[in-house]
């Protein structure tokens, strides 16, 4: 194994775990949330003025909080679904939603509780990563690495067509309407993680 | 065979916590588990599925709808032509819902919320809150010796047949507290039952053949949309139109002619024109002799006290009006009337309403086609009430149900006692913006011990409750509707999965039931299983059955059905009064409180302080609270206004769009004006609807007035709406 299929892993292993947590902060309760938001600031720290250290003990003001932007029961500040942005009329199971449906397909892939959760709901997009990501690297161990690279592919042929066109700005509507540092610092995490895996992507194709 | 789908929510957290292990501990992405996803066992499937479906609103039209799903997604809803009634086409309201069906705003989970109105919601599991909910109920029970704490208010935002079940589920825990009664149509029900001993109108479709139609106090061209239909086609084929409403309406708009009338006079209208056809011998004298109860003394009465100056007075019309309108009435046959809900929202609405129907009497209109006193018909409503009719558990304490009126639920609540109210259960409804005196209702929340509200969105009642339950749209569950004005029967096949974890109110039922029985057993007698779709088909009776003319209840997923027979009022003449005739003197009026005859009953004047009288008719984009918080409609019109007609305007020194105060001694609401002289300058109008997000709710200043009747067949009297008088001033 060289030691660059190894960074590789390395990297890539990285980037799986923020990945997960963030799935879990979207498809979790509150509780598994809290705590992904709390191992995210050891990945991804923001040490901006609001410190998620400072109110830990605000955890219930970040609980309401968290289910005023993603879970109810009132309109959604910051609504976790890709066609509440990319919909001219922001509802969900639109054709936009239908798109993300067809592409898990095309690996393979659904919602076990389909048509009950919106596919596009950012905990199920984030959780496709996860799965493109592990296959990745379990054909990066197995050495295979075209497969892997395809897995690779894929992943962010699905970033750019859908995490990239909406997430940021479902972040600047978690950043407008929130208040506490748990959800605001997550956001922003997860703004910089994400443009990081951007950049990545322009760098890779300035390289080719 | 597809692999069961549904993966429960633990099975969901079970695959978070798992990868948060492996985070937390170095792992490795080995350890990918699926949580939200799993391996595709289908291909997609682009084939589209009709399904029909039923819209179940308080609404005349309840229309037959096609639905068109693909890939488990509601794609479009269309009317469904197989019915004669809706024709094809659904109106605004009816297009719009897979834009309620899909709204990201969507109540979605059970939720808990910490401090009443504090709006710092956490997300519980059902099992969380119907342990919360039966520990709850099974408390006050304990503490109270009887479940008559909790209170159930539920009523029109479901009209599916199996939703009575809601009723059901409360019987079977016990004694209980009902809001009781009909808040918007029940002097007119009343009055109707004194003069023909129940509601029954002819088929709408009927009106075509009408060669008079005066429609009275209604407004179908927003509020029964597929009537106009039937209103344009008799106009067509050589018809009158006539509208008399204190507003021009939409559907005034496309009359023959328009009466402006002065609110609340309409019984005065009718008498003046009863004189001038008694005076004429434009009168039935042979259909009376045979078919009715009281008609000397009626035409004495107007001899004696009604005369055509005071009847023009009254309402404002001129008498050479009032004279065209009797002579027109009673010599064009056939001639109909179509009584609206909005007249009877009076003091003397129950009262003007008779007399209405008694022009119908005295000039032979009634029992043919194209003629009567349309009102409404709750004919075809003869199901078995398989889910409400439930059991008391024995020895639940209490000796019966308590009703408490659902026209002043704010202070019936408060004022109730041995035992007081502490538990509410809100489903179908929205006290906290359709009800009047909302800061009664309010106080009356803040009272509770527990307040537990079954919604789709988030609303005003929402707000002051403390857990809410997800429900389903009627497009996520099986039903069954009929109208209370046309005569077809509509199946509702479950279209799509329910979306989130939004459940049946009777799954509810059945799920808070087991719950109740592991807690305490025997203490729900609710059924704790059964197939939904199975619970439709034990709706049905027998009756229902011959009546429709079908054997079996799946027969409707072929579409749906009209009644067979018996489609034009009273056509028999057999009444269903206590002389078996038409009652013009009534012994159960006076029974009630009443006049026995149609008689005149003074208006409610209004007063130097409160000079003008609030009407709050219903909003073209929405059905009460329902519709206007969807985004379609608020494309159209997001904002409440306040009309007022020019001269008023004048005198108050308002300007189109200025803000304008409307107060009276309970409250009061701040909203644009809209100078207009379709409304009549002794009225204002605000047109009674919930807005999303805006601070508006004219029920602010709406006092819980009772209209003149109601109390017989309703068991409440309704709310005089449109008796509201108030002060307005430039702000």
């Amino acid at each position: 194994m060289s030691n660059r299929t190894f960074d590789r892993r390395t990297d890539l292993a990285k980037r799986y775990s923020l990945y997960s947590l963030f799935k879990q902060y979207y498809q979790g309760d509150w509780e598994l949330a809290r705590k992904a938001a709390t191992a995210i600031q050891q990945y991804e720290p923001v040490n901006d003025n609001l410190s998620s250290q400072q109110d830990q003990n605000l955890d219930a003001a970040a609980l309401f909080e968290y289910n005023r932007l993603f879970v109810g029961p009132g309109k959604l500040l910051a609504p976790p679904y890709e066609s509440a942005y990319r919909n001219a009329q922001g509802l969900v199971m639109q054709e936009e939603t239908l798109l993300v449906r067809q592409f898990y397909l095309q690996a393979g892939i659904e919602v076990s509780n389909k048509n009950a959760i919106p596919d596009d709901h950012l905990g199920l997009e984030f959780e496709f990563i996860c799965y493109l990501l592990s296959r990745e690297g379990e054909r990066l161990q197995a050495d295979d690495s075209s497969t892997a690279n395809r897995y690779a592919a894929l992943y962010q042929e699905f970033c750019q067509q859908h995490i990239l066109s909406w997430v940021y700005q479902h972040c600047d509507d978690i950043l407008a309407h929130g208040k506490t540092g748990l959800c605001r610092d997550t956001a922003i995490s997860l703004v910089r993680f994400l443009q990081r895996e951007e950049a990545n992507f322009l760098s890779k194709e300035e390289f080719v | 065979m597809k692999q069961k789908s549904v993966v429960s929510r633990r099975t969901f957290l079970k695959g978070a916590a798992a990868t948060v292990a492996t985070v937390s501990f170095g792992g490795t992405f080995f350890d990918f588990l699926f949580s939200g996803l799993s391996p595709a066992v289908a291909a997609e499937t682009n084939i589209a599925e009709l399904f029909r479906s039923a819209c179940p609103r308080n609404c005349y039209d309840t229309c037959a709808i096609l639905s068109t799903v693909q890939d488990g997604v509601l794609k479009k809803v269309e009317g469904d032509p197989a019915s004669t009634y809706t024709r094809g086409t659904l109106c605004a309201k009816g297009f719009s819902y897979t834009r309620s069906v899909y709204s990201p705003d969507r109540i979605k989970y059970p939720m808990r919320q910490i401090g009443r109105g504090s709006g710092n919601w956490q997300r519980i599991s059902w099992d969380e809150a119907y342990t919360e909910i039966a520990q709850n109920m099974l408390r006050l029970k304990r503490e109270y010796g009887s479940t008559l704490p909790i209170c159930l208010n539920k009523y029109s935002g479901n009209f599916d047949i199996m939703h009575y079940g809601i009723e059901g589920m409360l019987t079977s825990i016990g004694n209980t507290t009902r809001a009781t009664g009909t808040p918007c149509w029940p002097a007119g029900i009343d009055a109707q039952t004194f003069d023909f001993g129940t509601i029954v109108c002819n088929d709408p479709e009927d009106i075509v053949n009408s060669k008079y139609l005066i429609i009275w106090g209604a407004n179908p061209a927003w509020c029964s949309v597929h009537s106009m239909y039937f209103v344009k086609e008799a106009q067509q084929r050589g018809c009158k139109i006539v509208v008399i409403d204190p507003i021009l309406t939409q559907t005034a708009s496309k009359a023959d002619l328009y009466i402006q009338i002065k609110s609340s006079t309409d019984g005065a209208l009718a008498l003046g024109m009863a004189r001038y056809i008694l005076d004429h011998n434009l009168y039935d004298g042979e259909w009376l002799a045979k078919n009715s109860k009281g008609a000397e003394e009626f035409f004495s009465y107007l001899k004696n006290n009604i005369t055509l100056e005071w009847a023009a007075e009254k309402t404002g019309i001129p008498k050479h009006i009032i004279e065209m309108l009797a002579r027109e009435y009673a010599t064009t046959k056939p001639a109909n009337i179509w009584i609206g809900y909005g007249m009877q929202r009076h003091t003397n609405g129950g009262q003007n309403v008779r007399a209405i129907d008694a022009l119908a009497a005295v000039t032979g209109n009634i029992g043919k086609s194209g003629g009567g006193a349309q009102y409404a018909q709750l004919e075809t409503w003869g199901f078995k009430y398989h889910a409400m009719s439930q059991t008391k558990p024995v020895n639940s304490g209490g000796k019966e149900d308590r009703a408490i009126n659902i026209n002043n639920f704010g202070a019936e609540v408060l004022n109730a006692q041995d035992p007081p109210i502490k538990m509410l259960w809100i489903a179908c409804r929205g006290p906290m913006t359709q009800d009047p005196e909302t800061a009664v209702v309010k106080k009356a929340f803040e009272g509770m011990d527990l307040v537990v509200t079954a919604d789709l969105f988030m609303t005003p009642t929402v707000e002051m409750s403390d857990i809410v339950l997800p429900v389903t749209t009627a497009f996520e569950t099986p039903g069954v509707n009929v109208s209370y004005w046309h005569y077809w029967m509509s199946l509702n096949e479950q279209a799509i999965k329910p979306m989130y974890e939004s459940k049946n109110d009777i799954t509810i039922a059945m799920e808070l039931s087991a719950k109740l029985n592991e807690l305490k057993q025997g203490s729900c007698t609710f059924p704790t299983s059964g197939d939904l779709q199975e619970w439709v088909g034990k709706e049905f009776s027998e009756g229902i059955y011959k009546q429709f003319g079908i054997q079996d209840w799946k027969e409707l997923k072929k579409g749906p059905v009209k009644a067979k027979g018996s489609l034009i009022a009273w056509q028999d003449n057999k009444f269903r009064t206590p002389s078996g005739k038409y009652e013009l003197w009534s012994a159960e009026a006076e029974k009630y409180g009443h006049f026995p005859l149609p008689v005149y009953v003074e208006e409610m004047q209004s007063t130097e302080q409160y000079p003008l009288r609030c009407i709050t008719p219903h909003w073209k984009l929405s059905i009460h609270s329902q519709f206007q918080n969807l985004d379609w409609m608020a494309a159209v019109n997001n904002e409440p206004h306040i009309e007022i007609h020019p001269k008023v305007a004048a005198k108050y020194h308002i300007k189109d769009n200025d803000a304008v105060k409307m107060f009276n001694d309970i409250g009061y609401i701040t909203l644009p004006a809209k100078i207009t002289e379709t409304v009549s300058p002794d009225v204002v109008a605000v047109y009674e609807t919930w807005y999303k997000n805006k601070n508006f709710n004219v029920n602010y200043t709406v006092k819980a007035i009772p209209a003149d009747m109601g109390k017989k067949a309703t068991g409440a009297p309704g709310i005089a709406f449109h008796d509201n008088f108030v002060a307005i001033q430039k702000v």
